[in-house]
């Protein structure tokens, strides 16, 4: 199930990479994220859990990660 | 002096005739000075009252009755309605809204917050007891009935900030038996997102000549430790800080979450003995026990 809170768009090129998959993995306090067989997965059921501490946009390439506000629309990073 | 409100703050309580409310409101009217409640909002109950507090089924009439801008409200509506009574005061001028409900969803909780900040105002909790200045002023349930705030609270130069509502009572009982009273107490909330963090309550602690040092509660989850470390690194404080970091056990069970929502511990990060780490580099004394924090105080003043 989709969230309700926020959704997250990552980058094709960077989702590929386990590295980024393991690294985002360890450092989202909510378990959003997990490395699966293709790269980088998202798990939908946790997306309402997230807190917006950012922690993912920080350790992921500039423009890799991007954090949508369901309700405002707004994209971090700005 | 203190900081967030005073002897002059008005405020309104929004679900007032709720049963918590009701005891809340009574609570705040007999603490200290007696709180200038200025009015209570529940949809449908205009004209009532609540130990004679008037009744609005509006924050508008409220303002109106009132006949000039309402500092402050306690918002005690379920979680359903928070976001709604939230804004309600935040459209009609209110720049203090101390929200008590705890389980209100996230997204609700972030909206109120982030809008909150565009009208330059503040919110303390959710899921908190609200804020007392010793033998002044008490707004929410922080200390329970006046007869045992005033026990536990005495004023003085320690400002107190905990995302436990209980714990500020137990910290402040206890700083208060060793002679050493607060000049505010903040209830900040256990959620994962609130509206007031450590860090940026700081600096009005910091700004307020009766504070001299600080003393804070703290749990494993979340990073309001690390904005708080990374807050007194930047800013060079004069406040000497202590804390008490409760549920160490907690790093041996990851992924549990105990008690208050925001405690859920699953990144490296927010561990309690990651936490204390951060805190103990940037110069914050980490107590053992909650019975030596009055030790630590006083070393400090």
């Amino acid at each position: 199930m989709p969230g309700t809170f926020i959704d997250i768009v990552i980058d094709s090129t960077a989702g590929a990479d386990p590295e980024l998959a393991r690294k985002l993995t360890e450092v989202c306090p909510v378990d959003i994220f997990r490395a699966g067989e293709h790269g980088l997965e998202l798990v939908a059921e946790h997306l309402d859990e997230c807190v917006l501490c950012q922690l993912c946009i920080n350790a992921a390439p500039a423009g890799a990660v991007r954090i949508v506000k369901l309700y405002s629309g707004e994209t971090l990073p700005a | 002096m203190s900081i967030l409100i005073d002897a002059d703050t008005t405020f309104i309580v929004q679900g007032i005739t709720g049963r918590e409310a009701v005891n809340l409101t009574r609570e705040c009217l007999d603490y200290g000075a007696g709180a200038r409640i200025v009015g209570g909002v529940t949809p449908g109950r205009l004209g009532r009252d609540v130990h004679g507090v008037p009744v609005f089924d509006t924050v508008a009439q409220a303002v109106d009755h009132h006949g000039g801008p309402i500092d402050g409200s306690v918002v005690t509506v379920p979680p359903a309605f928070c976001k709604d009574a939230v804004l309600e005061a935040l459209e009609n001028g209110i720049g203090l809204v101390v929200v008590v409900t705890e389980r209100i969803p996230r997204r609700d909780v972030a909206e109120m917050v982030e809008v909150a900040e565009q009208r330059g105002a503040r919110i303390i909790g959710p899921n908190c007891l609200g804020i007392i200045v010793p033998d002044v002023i008490k707004m929410g349930g922080i200390g329970g009935p006046a007869r045992d705030a005033a026990k536990a609270y005495r004023p003085g130069p320690v400002g107190v900030i905990s995302r436990s509502g209980g714990m500020t009572t137990e910290m402040s009982s206890t700083l208060s038996a060793a002679g050493l009273g607060q000049s505010t107490a903040v209830s900040i909330g256990g959620d994962a997102i609130i509206g007031s963090t450590y860090a940026e309550l700081m600096p009005l602690f910091e700004a307020d000549p009766e504070t001299r040092a600080i003393v804070i509660y703290t749990e494993p989850g979340g990073r309001m430790e690390a904005q708080l470390a990374a807050w007194v690194a930047e800013n060079h404080s004069r406040l000497p800080i202590v804390a008490f970091m409760a549920g160490r056990f907690m790093d041996e069970m990851p992924g549990m979450s105990f008690g208050h929502a925001g405690t859920i511990v699953e990144g490296r990060e927010d561990t309690a003995a990651e936490k204390i780490a951060r805190l103990t580099a940037a110069g914050i004394q980490v107590a053992e026990r909650i019975e030596d924090i009055p030790t630590l105080i006083q070393e400090r003043l």
